[in-house]
């Protein structure tokens, strides 16, 4: 109960500010329409790359919109900026809450914001572009694949903490999140689907979690996953997720061992 | 204007002394302002991976475009204004204009000249090798003409870009909420990076919006490429030189209702 109050307020404080949750979602819809721009522009000379064609391709893009508003979440920026650089740390370590769900619950609003802004202009989109969001799902995909969202939901969030964590050692993660940053936006499926992507990065996106986040939640919406690969994207899921949880676990009791603060 | 000159050379003086203070955030500045570079070069190959030409452009053409957009913006742009325009966006959100104000010179060069990111330098240094390299494999040579009029056309590009940021954030003055306004523009300069016509093909017309966002990269990159025409310069150099006045027009305009943040 106290963590939906929790969960209320912070809803509240999005909702006063809802312009910046707008101002992020737009960054998507116009790197998307980018994206797709250009993949159109492809589809001109080839009617079919590797499985796509242009009204699959052009749904996946405007999903994506969705998908990044809602999974591809920020949570390293406020803690090394406030708790780690400012050292408001100190005073959440005293909330009778812990860190990981304290932070959950303050993301968790934006996520869904954002994630209803983006379906909205998604829907849009459909109309100026002529195309359709196309969902070919069973009650029992659709199942998997919100078992896949949730779960990419929770990769995400662990990633971007234990990336926020290693600033108890460095103090600066600055680099870290730019080479992450370009590695998402490479490997997650944001330029193209990957299995577009050629030779070598394909094989590597398979190997990275990246994919796990963006681009096989939005295929799973689609309903491009037979359900055989549904159960072997949830598992490769799970085994990240532990690895996660257990690297998190292990950052975050040792660092708090690093982590000084002063205060009055 | 000979002493704004005085001003910039400390400026830029100070701006040094800061890396030689803070040589670990120049580090991390420069780390990913390479990798941002290279992220351009990787995107732009696995978006040509399945065709050679895309809206006219050959393959050669848009590996071009992307080490101008590194030079012009992700270089000099980076460099010389875009931490100003972060400053920007605090300045006027914590009401720190007013201090701003105060002081005996233009408030624009003071939000817009104030911080100088030395790293970005080693970026355009990298995108030069990058193009010349390009554009010697492809058989394109660089003439005096050429370069003067890459040269002429990218600052006119970048004026364009400067005019276009600090007309959309001084919207901030009405909205101090949407600090996160410059992450859009982050955004909308990827446009650039590709062929003015791929804009067209969006079918959106509020995109229209961004129009002589496109023209920025692409016609100095058609200027390396021997094909820039005589209407590609006159519509750059006239939008650059109307942006600049509505940019100093607007941002007069704004101050009459900014009511800063102090009680």
């Amino acid at each position: 109960m106290r963590y939906l109050r929790l969960f209320s307020l912070y809803f509240q404080n999005v909702f006063s500010h809802r312009g910046r949750p707008l101002v992020y979602v737009s960054t998507y819809v116009i790197s998307a329409l980018i994206y797709l721009t250009f993949l159109q522009g492809v589809f001109h000379q080839n009617a079919n790359l590797n499985t796509w064609t242009l009204s699959t391709v052009t749904s996946y893009y405007f999903i994506l919109i969705v998908a990044a508003g809602t999974l591809m979440m920020h949570p390293e920026v406020p803690i090394f900026r406030d708790d780690i650089e400012k050292g408001e740390l100190a005073g959440r370590l005293l909330k009778p809450f812990s860190y990981y769900w304290q932070r959950f619950n303050i993301e968790l609003p934006v996520r869904i914001f954002q994630g209803v802004s983006g379906a909205v202009i998604a829907y849009l989109l459909t109309f100026i572009y002529h195309a359709n969001l196309q969902f070919h799902l069973t009650f029992f995909t659709a199942l998997l694949a919100f078992i896949v969202i949730l779960l990419a939901y929770f990769m995400c969030f662990t990633f971007k903490i234990i990336l926020a964590l290693t600033a108890l050692w460095t103090t600066e993660i600055r680099g870290a999140q730019e080479l992450t940053d370009i590695l998402v936006t490479i490997f997650a499926g944001y330029i193209v689907p990957v299995n577009l992507l050629p030779g070598i990065l394909e094989k590597v996106a398979y190997i990275l979690p990246f994919s796990y986040i963006i681009y096989y939640p939005v295929v799973a919406v689609q309903g491009r996953l037979a359900i055989q690969t549904l159960f072997s994207v949830i598992g490769i899921q799970i085994v990240w997720l532990c690895i996660l949880g257990v690297i998190f676990h292990l950052m975050w009791r040792k660092g708090l061992m690093q982590y000084s603060d002063f205060g009055q | 204007m000979k002493r704004y000159f005085s001003i910039y050379r400390r400026l830029l003086m100070l701006n040094y002394h800061r890396v030689l203070i803070h040589k670990a955030d120049f580090l991390t500045g420069l780390t990913s302002s390479i990798l941002w570079g290279i992220f351009s070069i990787v995107a732009m190959y696995i978006l040509t991976s399945r065709s050679n030409s895309v809206f006219g452009w050959s393959r050669t053409d848009l590996f071009v475009l992307v080490g101008v957009f590194n030079i012009l913006i992700g270089g000099i742009y980076r460099t010389l204004f875009s931490r100003n325009f972060d400053r920007f966006t605090h300045v006027i959100q914590r009401g720190e204009l007013d201090g701003l104000l105060l002081k005996p010179f233009n408030t624009q060069f003071a939000l817009s000249f104030w911080y100088i990111s030395y790293y970005g330098l080693v970026r355009v240094f990298l995108a030069i090798i990058y193009t010349t390299f390009v554009l010697s494999a492809a058989h394109i040579a660089i003439t005096v003409v050429s370069f003067v009029s890459f040269f002429i056309l990218g600052f006119f590009g970048l004026m364009v870009l400067y005019s276009f940021w600090y007309l959309t954030l001084t919207c901030i003055i009405w909205f101090p909420d949407l600090y996160n306004l410059i992450e859009l523009l982050y955004a909308t300069d990827n446009i650039s990076r590709y062929p003015p016509q791929l804009l067209g093909a969006m079918k959106f017309a509020p995109f229209l919006v961004l129009f002589p966002i496109t023209l920025i990269v692409s016609v100095p990159a058609k200027a390396l490429l021997h094909t820039v025409t005589l209407s590609d310069l006159l519509l750059l150099v006239g939008i650059a030189l109307c942006l600049l006045y509505l940019s100093k027009i607007f941002w007069q305009f704004a101050l009459r209702y900014y009511t800063s943040a102090s009680g």
